[in-house]
Formats: C-alpha cells, structure tokens, sequence
C-alpha cells in the first residue's frame, strides 16, 4: 500500500512536475522580448536580444505573440508597409509594442496604404512611443493607427474587449480625406466599433492619451459605432478616456467621438483644425455625436479652428459641438477657447437630420473661458445652439466670453437656452429674445439684452486683457489675466446654482460669499446692489416717436431691438422723441454706409454724430446725454452729410433708452416775450414783428446786422434764449454779465423750425444778471446772418449741475486731427476706440462749451508727451509715459474756465529719456457743461 | 606631539584638497560638455537676415525624416538600410531630397518670423530664444501638474511640437494681422465673383464681410508665399555636412 501510495504520489509529483515545467514555459514565452532593428535586424534571427532582432515588418506580422510580451522597435530604425501585430494580452498581463533605444522614435510608415498600424480586436494591448505616417499624393481611405473591434459572427452575440491603450505616439501626415463625408472614413487614430456578420462589439476601458497628432489631412482622432448600436445602449463604449493629447495643424476635426456611454475627454490641445484640409466645411474641434451619452469635456484647449467657404456653404467651425443621436447630459467645463473660427458651441438636438425625431438631451456649459472667438459659421452666431423647448436645454453660466473683434458676438433665438453668471466683454453683441439672460455681466459695448440683474461694469480682471493683435505677447494658455481683481463689481453678483462642478476655472470652491461670483473666477467680496430698470422706446412711429420727412421707412429687422427698424438717407430729414427724465441714449446702427446725424435737445445746440463704422454694428450707442432736468424732454435726430470714408447717408433708428436717476427738482421758469420791453432792450438795427402766428405771443425781432444786439436783464439763476432755426439763419455770439461770449448757431439746411432753444446756462449766482445776444457772422452754409429772436426764460433754482460729459476720440464735430492719426478698435480703450500718433507736431484740438475739460489716453513705456493748450494760451506738458501699461488715464485737467466755448489743442512731443516710443494712444475728453 | 601633529597635518590638509580635486575633476567635464553644447550650434544657414542653427536645423528636418522613407518606398521601393542617409547616393537620393524638403519648410518658417518681427508680432525669433522658451514652458507644466493646476496637452511638450505650435500661432497672428489690411482692397466685384462661383444658401448680402476676410486671408497667404519663393538662402555646406538623421556604422 505503502508503495503503490508511493508510486502514486511519484505519479502525480511528476504530473505536477510537469505541469508546472509547462506552466512556466508557457509563462516564459508570455514573458519574451522580441527586438526588431530596421538597419542591424535579420528575420532569420531570434529576434529575442538587442543582439539578434529582427528586420521588417513581414516577420513581426507573421508572428502570433503571446500575453505579457514585449516587442520593442529601436529608435532611429524606420520601417514602410503596414504593422499588423497578431495576438492579445490578458488582464494585468498586457502584450506591448514600444520603442528601445535612444534617438528618434521608431517610424511606421504606411506610405499611401490604408493603414500604418493595423490592431484588430486587441484585448489588453498597449501601443507606444512610435512615429506613425501614412502620406500619398493623393487622398484616400487611410489611417495612422487602425484600431477595429469586431464582434463574432451571429448568433454568438456580444464580443467584449478591453483594456487597450494608446499612448505617447507621433501621428502625422496621414493622407486621408478632408472633404465632407468621405473624412468619416479615415483619421490619424481611427477607432471603430465594427457589427461584422452581425456579432456585436463591446469595448471597455480604451484609453488614448499623450499622443502628438499634427499635419493630418484626416481627423484626428475618431471613434466610430455602427448603426446596429441605435437603441442598445449596452454596446456603447465604456471608460472610454481620451486625455492629453496634442492635436496640430489637421485638415478636419480633433476629435469625434460616437458609441460611448460617459466618455471623458480632458486636458487635450487641439490648434488649427481644417487649416490643411479643403471642403470639409462642416467640421469642429472636439464633440460627439450619435449613439454618446453623458459625455465630459474639461480641461481641454481648442484654438484656430478654420471656417471654409465651400461651394455656397459656409461651415461650422466651432470649438466644441453636441451633435445628431447625443443623448442626455454632455458638460463642458473648464476649458479654454480662442480665436475659432465659428465660435464655442454648437448643438444639434435631432436623433439623424433634421425632421427627425428631437432627443431629450441637456448641454451644461460651465466655467470656460473664450477669448477671440468669431462668429464666422453658417448661423453667425458664436452659440449656434438649437435645443428644443421641453425637449432638450443649453445652460451655459459662469462663463467669460471675451472678445476684440468688432463683429462681437450673437446668439440664436431659442428659448430653452438659459445664459447665466457670464460675462460678456465685447465691442458689440447682438441679444436675441427668447433666451433667458440673468444675472450676466456686459462691458464695453451697449447691452441691450433683456436681463433683469444685469451688471453693466467693468469688471476689472486682473489683465492685461489680450488686444486685437499678436504684439499684446498674448500666447498660449495664458488665462489668469481673467482672474478678477478683489474690488470687481461681479463679485457676489451672480444668483447660485446647484450642481455646478464644486469648482471654478482655477480650482476655487463654489461658492465664497453670499452668492455666486459672475465670470468663471470665484473670490472672497461683499455685495452689489441689483441694477435698476431702464425705460426703452422702441423706434415704430408712436405718441412719442415721430418722423418727419417721407422717406423714413419702417421695416422688420431681426438685427434690431425688438425686430424693428426705423430708416432713411435723405438729408435734412429728421425723427425725434418725446420722454421724461433726466437723460436719454439714441442707439441705431453704425455701417460703413452710414452718415450724420444732427442732435439736439429740446432744440439746443446740436451735436454731431458719426454713424459710419467700417464694419456693420447694430445697437450701438450713437449719443447720450444726461444731466437733464427731471422733466419732459425732445430729442431730436436730423440726418447730415456723411463723412467721405462713408458709401451713404444711411440712418438706422433702434431705440431709445432712459435711465433711471436721482433728478434734480424742476425750476421756476420766467418766460419774457422777446418784444421789446423795459427788460429786452435792443440796440441796432432790428424789425420787430408783431401778429405773426407760430411765435410767442405771435411776435418776434429779427436782424441781419452783425453787431446788432439785445439785452435781456433778467433775476434768477439761468437763462434760455429761443429762436427760429432754418436755412436762412445766422449766428447768436451770447455772453453773460459781459463775460465770454458763446457763439451759437441759429442755421440749419432744409427745414424751417421756430420756438427753438439755442442757448441755456445753469449755475449762475442768485440774482440779476444780463444775457446779451449779438448778430455774429453765419455759417458758411446760410444764405443770411439774419436772425430772429421769440423769447426769453429765465430760470430759478431747480438745477443741479450737470454730469461732466465724455466725448470719445473718433473724429466729428468737436474733435479734429492735424497730420497722420490711426483711428482703431481697441476694447481697452472707452468704448472701444483709440487715436494713435507717434509724430511729432500731429494735434487734436477738442472744442467744448463748458468751465473745464480733461484729457485721457493710455499710459505706457512706449508713450510719449503732449504739449496742451486751452484757447491757444501757455502749453503745458503732458507725459503719458509709465513703466507699465494702463488704459483710461487722465493726464490733463483743467477747471474754473469762463463759461462758454473752449479749445483745448493736445501737441505730440518729444518723449522722455526712458521711453521707448513717441507714442500717444488717445482715448476721450471729458468735460464740464 | 609635533611630529605627531606634524604627521597628520599632511592628510587634513590632502582631504580638503582631494576632495576639492576629485570634486573638479568630476565637474569640469560636465562644465566643459555644457558650454561646449552652448558654444557648438553654429549657423548652419541664413534666410534673408534670419540665422538657421544646427540645433534649430536638426529639429526642423527631424520631422521631415518620414516624409522621405514614404517618398522613396512610393517612387522607388527602397526600404531603410545601413547607409540610407549618406550624401553618395547623390542628387537624387534620400538625403539630398532630405535636405531640399527641410530648406523649402525653412524658409517658409524664417520668412514668417522675419515679417511678424516686422510688424511687432514677434521679438524673438532665434533657435536659442525658443530653447529658453521652451524650457521654461516645460517647467511651468511641471509646477502646474505638481500642484495640480491646468495645463493643455501632454505634461511635457516634445521640443518639436512646441516649436511649431508656437510657430502656429505665430502665423496665424500674422496672417491675421496682413488680412485686416488687406480687406479694404478686396472689390465688389471679386466679392460678387467669388459669391457667384461659390454659390449656395445664403445671399450676397449675408457673406458680403465673410467672403471679403476670406478673400483678404487668400490674398495674405499669397503674399507670403511670394515672398518664401525670392528669399534669399545662404547654406554652409561644411556646416550642414554632419546634420543627418542617422549615421550608420560602416
């Protein structure tokens, strides 16, 4: 028994025995290094010692490798042809392709074939550190890395893989197609899903990452499902992560990704998507698209992407898209965009194309930044955004959009797109109606959106914000300057929102205060008072808004403010409109046809204003005023001759504006008749008229005597003096008490009015005074120095002085050039313009009537002096040189003025020894009525 | 005791010194390697005014290697071997088209950057500018992945993907920049002819501005190109000589 137990245990040691010898053959075949050497390999080698590697691809091929295999490339080798590693790895124990070596990464070179490297149903496999290209002349189905999952054949049902990994790979110059559709077909890492003979593919946990993707005609990285996966959201993709990789320089997309439940892109860079390609039209920088759901996008960069123009269809071009068959919630966070040529986001809410069925599907768009994006896509529009009311919604909030591109930004009308906590700093934008804006922040441009909380302020990031052009050093991944500063007015101005990611763009914890910040920086601060409601008049005619002239015409216009527009070309007609309150903005639209236009208030001295632009902008402020007494108020609009830059006379009413304000109580107004009396004293020649219907008290006095004068003596403290205005009109040179005198001009062409106000003065000491009115030399234009004077009021108390006006630096009616001046956009500047000279002897001069004017322009290393005059008196020298840049500086000021009209004249100078340039960047004048 | 002192003094006074010795010994090479990398990158090649260096040279035809495997398997079925990049095969071989292709893309790079220094787009626009540049971009990574900040793409760049993103962005800034100026020349009539030949779903009136950029952008790349095609290129044979990718032993 004893034996026979021996024997037996003998027999099943040696079984054991050799099972375990087999066992760790089979482990250490498992464990081979295989080496392949372009130059030193021989296939006839072992290939199992850098001493002894294989040479060409043919024998690599040929060879079914085994888990936990190693077969690694040596570097400065390159091989042409396909590689078609045979063989999987198994959990913990993957099969490996890499490099060995020093120098320059092992090349695949596919030269022209449909794929460099071929991996079929891998399981387990990692591919790594290789230089894949596949270039031909021409285009054709082609792909750098080839990965094709394929189910069994039917009825064996769902074929699982996983584990496979891309990694750290050069991918370049693959040949595929860049124009529409065929560019589905190929890409520099192409991943498709395949229901070869009707077996099912299942793919787990791929990753692709740290890959150097460029000068693809293809798109970069595709992963594509087949039909069969409509509805069977168990075949989808899983633990799908596509994580810093570098896209360059491509001739379609970055990345598009189909069949995948949560996949998770982040940290990738991708730069000029369509720069190498031709009529791809429709392509974007990174997005999904059907049978994805639940998708993540953070942490990526997506810039330049190109707009092409191809046979009539003019593209998408976004940085980001949820496109046809996306289902339930796709975020994007935290990522950066700039300079695309169709702007961020783009949302296709249909299962296939339109007509459709509409997807239930939510978009979050939270905490990214924007800078540069354009709107140069089919829809104009940077969020050409399409959800279905009740069906699928865009919630885009805390976002900065910043931009120095004067076509600014646009937004389709959809209604279930909510903007939220955003800031928009801008030269313009255009704000449809049917989304929900709240609580965003607008700057340096007319927010004329529908927002009940909104912040129209600066809101004084950190900076230096980008300017229009490269010499800013603005470069890559350069995003604090959007940081804000502790003093911004966004902080704690924003209304919270649950869910929302826990963190800012910088990694802050949401959210430190009382609310939520505005922007995508959160800080520490203290509240902001919620803006008052403004009053807006829309332009149609009405009780209030009235057209004189037949050739305004009244039309809809999705571009203008409640789709209306009000217009006309002919010079001399005027519209004008009637509110109460203390100040009033006139927005229209500036066009590189657009004239002149002549306004006043209450028939006051009118002020020219230029609506040529050289590019169209809608809803741009033309001119305000405030200061007003609280009371009812005309402000009138005469259309001008253009300037000579501008193509046309064109005109565009929008609407008119008025904000609320503390008013200053009404005063006591004495009206005198101007008929001769013991307080109206005429001296000279005048006729005066008497029974004349259409005057006060139907009289009036007229002269055409320069030098001819009236006084009214008057108790108060202000006086207004009304006259006709027409064609045949001359000028009024109106002094106070004797003082310095303010020259008015009484002509205008066309139209004839009476009862016009022509000059008022505020402020004056309580008590008698004397205004003196004399004939003064016409305009130029008038046919006659005849004036006409109605009457007199005199004002008591009831003012408050005025707001000191801004006057901005384009050229017009107050402000002129001498010599070379560039006159640009610059978003730093007050409303974004500037007036640049860097030579000497080149002046502006700002003529204003008022007690005190002061001059602002930027301050910075490169900038040199002005020499500054007031009514050609002592210059004083200006430096606008500082070790640092800044915007908006006063560097001039004067006060206690005569009242009445002034000159300032600005002279470039010499600039300092520390300098670098002569430079002057103008911004505005602002002065003291 | 003196002598006691005396025969130790010898050895306290050795190991300062031999440690000093041994410590210079180990660091001069490393010192003399360092300056003489700093020191050995010579112009290779000047375009208009702009230097070429052998470093900026090897990177730019590194990547230009694949290129011309795939050109020779295509036209002549040549597959790598030893002595694949020597300059014997002649004018028609893999090394003198190697060196056409990385000259032509040399010139496209330098004529760019030497515009956009022009215009104040670029200050800096030399081989080792880039070097300090791109080291710094790569340090900065670091510290932002350590602390876990965000950076965009892989950790550490690669030195030629940095090279030409930043080369990128420079062109397009620059193209940018020409475009703007160029749009006020652009006609009605090329606007209305290109609409006309490109026609499609939106009216003139729509694309008027977009196709004006387009064709300003057109006429900038143009521009460009004309002037890639007259630069004017001085090569240092001698210089180049040693800048291949791979010297095989004989």
């Amino acid at each position: 028994m004893k034996n026979i137990m021996t024997a037996g245990w003998r027999r099943a040691a040696l079984a054991l025995a050799t099972i375990t010898c087999l066992s760790l053959l089979a482990s250490s075949a498992r464990a081979t290094d295989y080496y392949v050497d372009s130059v030193a390999g021989v296939d006839t080698n072992n290939g199992t010692a850098i001493s002894t590697p294989w040479k060409t691809l043919t024998k690599v091929n040929g060879i079914t490798f085994l888990a936990g295999d190693k077969v690694l490339f040596k570097r400065g080798s390159a091989w042409t042809g396909t590689l078609t590693p045979k063989g999987s790895g198994t959990a913990g124990n993957p099969l490996v392709f890499d490099a060995y070596g020093l120098g320059a990464a092992p090349i695949i070179n596919g030269a022209g074939a449909a794929n460099a490297v071929m991996l079929w149903s891998k399981n387990h496999f990692t591919f790594q550190n290789f230089n894949v290209t596949n270039n031909a002349a021409a285009e054709g189905y082609r792909a750098g890395i080839r990965l094709t999952f394929i189910g069994a054949a039917a009825p064996s049902g769902v074929t699982t893989y996983r584990g496979v990994k891309i990694l750290n790979n050069e991918v370049h110059h693959v040949a595929g197609y860049t124009s529409r559709p065929d560019f589905y077909n190929t890409a520099a890492i192409y991943v498709e899903f395949s229901d070869y003979q009707g077996g099912q593919t299942y793919v787990d946990d791929l990753l692709i990452e740290g890959n150097d993707i460029h000068d693809n005609r293809a798109i970069g990285l595709h992963v594509k499902a087949p039909t069969n996966y409509a509805g069977r959201q168990d075949l989808w993709a899983t633990n799908l992560v596509v994580r810093a990789n570098l896209f360059d320089q491509g001739g379609a997309d970055h990345i598009v990704i189909n069949g995948a439940n949560g996949p998770l892109m982040e940290y990738n860079a991708g730069y000029d998507a369509g720069l190498i390609g031709a009529n791809y039209v429709h392509i974007a920088g990174m997005w999904t698209c059907y049978f994805t759901r639940e998708a993540v996008f953070q942490f990526n960069e997506v810039a330049r992407t190109r707009n092409e123009y191809a046979n009539g269809v003019s593209g998408d071009s976004q940085a980001f898209d949820v496109d046809y068959g996306t289902y339930d919630t796709h975020t994007f966070q935290y990522n950066y965009t700039h300079d695309n040529a169709g702007g961020v986001l783009i949302i296709m809410p249909k299962e296939k194309n339109i007509g459709a069925v509409d997807l239930v599907k939510t978009v979050v768009y939270r905490y990214n930044l924007s800078v540069n994006d354009a709107r140069n896509t089919n829809s104009g529009c940077q969020f050409a955004i399409f959800p279905v009311f009740g069906v699928s919604s865009a919630h885009i909030y805390n976002n900065v959009f910043y931009s120095t591109r004067q076509e600014g930004f646009k937004f389709t009308n959809v209604q279930a797109a909510y903007y939220t906590n955003n800031v928009f700093h801008m030269p313009s934008a255009i704000y449809p109606s049917k989304p929900t804006f709240k609580n965003n922040a607008y700057y340096a441009h007319n927010a004329d959106v529908t927002d009940p909380y909104k912040v129209v302020a600066n809101p004084l990031f950190v900076g230096p914000l980008p300017g229009a052009t490269g010499a800013d050093g603005f470069l890559l991944a350069n995003t604090a300057p959007f940081k804000l500063q502790s003093t911004s007015p966004l902080i704690n101005a924003g209304v919270t929102i649950a869910s929302n990611g826990g963190v800012d763009f910088w990694g802050n914890p949401l959210y430190a205060g009382a609310a939520a910040d505005i922007g995508a920086h959160e800080v520490p601060g203290g509240n902001v008072p919620l803006p008052s409601p403004m009053t807006i008049t829309d332009n149609p005619p009405s009780a209030t808004v009235t057209y004189t002239g037949a050739n305004w015409a009244h039309a809809a216009d999705t571009l203008y403010h409640n789709s209306t527009r009000s217009d006309s070309s002919i010079v001399g007609q005027y519209m004008q409109h009637t509110f109460t309150g203390t100040n009033v903005t006139l927005v229209g639209k500036r066009t590189p046809g657009g004239g002149k236009i002549n306004v006043s208030i209450d028939g006051g001295p009118p002020v020219l204003v230029d609506c040529y632009w050289p590019i169209e902008l809608w809803r741009s402020e033309l001119f305000q005023v405030s200061g007003l007494t609280n009371a009812a108020h005309t402000i009138r609009a005469t259309i001008a001759t253009k300037n000579p830059a501008s193509t046309f006379n064109y005109i565009g009413i929008d609407y008119f504006r008025v904000a609320p304000g503390t008013p200053p109580s009404t005063p006591v107004i004495n009206r005198v008749d101007g008929a001769p009396s013991a307080s109206v004293v005429y001296t000279g020649t005048w006729t005066h008229v008497t029974a004349e219907s259409g005057r006060y008290a139907l009289t009036r006095s007229h002269s055409p005597n320069v030098g001819a004068y009236v006084n009214f003596a008057f108790t108060g403290t202000g006086v207004r003096v009304y006259t006709r205005k027409g064609s045949d009109q001359g000028k009024l040179s109106i002094a106070i008490d004797g003082g310095a005198p303010t020259v008015v001009s009484c002509y205008q062409p066309t139209i004839v009015d009476d009862l016009v106000r022509v000059y008022e003065i505020n402020g004056l000491t309580a008590g008698a005074h004397t205004v003196r009115a004399t004939v003064a030399t016409k305009d130029a234009a008038s046919s006659s120095n005849s004036v006409s004077i109605d009457f007199f009021e005199a004002l008591t108390g009831g003012y408050a002085p005025p707001a000191p006006v801004i006057v901005d630096n384009p050229p017009g009616a107050a402000v002129a050039y001498a010599g070379t001046w560039t006159h640009a956009a610059d978003v730093n500047y007050y409303a974004s313009t500037k007036s640049l000279s860097n030579v000497i002897g080149n002046y502006v001069t700002f003529t204003f009537t008022g007690t005190g004017a002061s001059l602002h322009t930027m301050t910075g290393p490169d900038r040199g002096k002005l020499s500054v005059q007031i009514d050609g008196g002592a210059a004083t020298l200006v430096d606008t040189y500082s070790p640092s840049v800044a915007y908006q500086v006063k560097v001039f000021e004067v006060t206690g003025l005569a009242p009445g009209t002034h000159t300032l004249k600005a002279t470039v100078d010499w600039k300092n020894s520390l300098s670098t340039g002569n430079w002057i960047g103008l911004d505005y004048f602002k002065y003291q009525p | 005791m003196h002598s006691s002192h005396s025969a130790v003094r010898p050895r306290n006074w050795l190991k300062p010194v031999l440690f000093l010795f041994v410590a210079t010994a180990a660091t001069l090479p490393r010192v003399r390697a360092e300056t003489s990398v700093a020191v050995a990158d010579p112009v290779v090649m000047t375009i208009g005014d702009e230097p070429v260096s052998a470093r900026e040279y090897r990177l730019v035809m590194e990547r230009q290697v694949a290129g011309v495997y795939g050109y020779f398997k295509q036209t002549q079925n040549l597959d790598d071997h030893a002595g694949y990049w020597i300059e014997t095969t002649g004018e028609n071989g893999p090394l003198a088209r190697l060196r056409q292709v990385v000259r032509d893309e040399l010139v496209r790079i330098k004529v760019h950057q030497a515009v956009a220094k022009k215009r104040g787009l670029a200050d800096k626009t030399t081989y080792a500018d880039f070097q300090r540049d791109f080291v710094a971009e790569n340090a900065r990574r670091k510290d932002e992945h350590a602390r876990g900040g965000v950076i965009y793409g892989p950790p550490q760049y690669r030195e030629a993907a940095y090279y030409y993103i930043r080369l990128g962005d420079l062109v397009y800034k620059l193209q940018e920049s020409l475009a703007t100026e160029l749009e006020p020349g652009i006609t009605e009539a090329a606007i209305a002819a290109f609409h006309e030949k490109n026609k499609g779903e939106k009216p003139l009136d729509e694309v008027r501005l977009k196709i004006r950029a387009l064709l300003a952008t057109q006429e900038a790349g143009r521009q460009l190109r004309a002037l890639c095609a007259t630069a004017r290129v001085e090569t240092d044979p001698a210089a180049l000589r040693p800048l291949v990718p791979r010297v095989d032993a004989k």
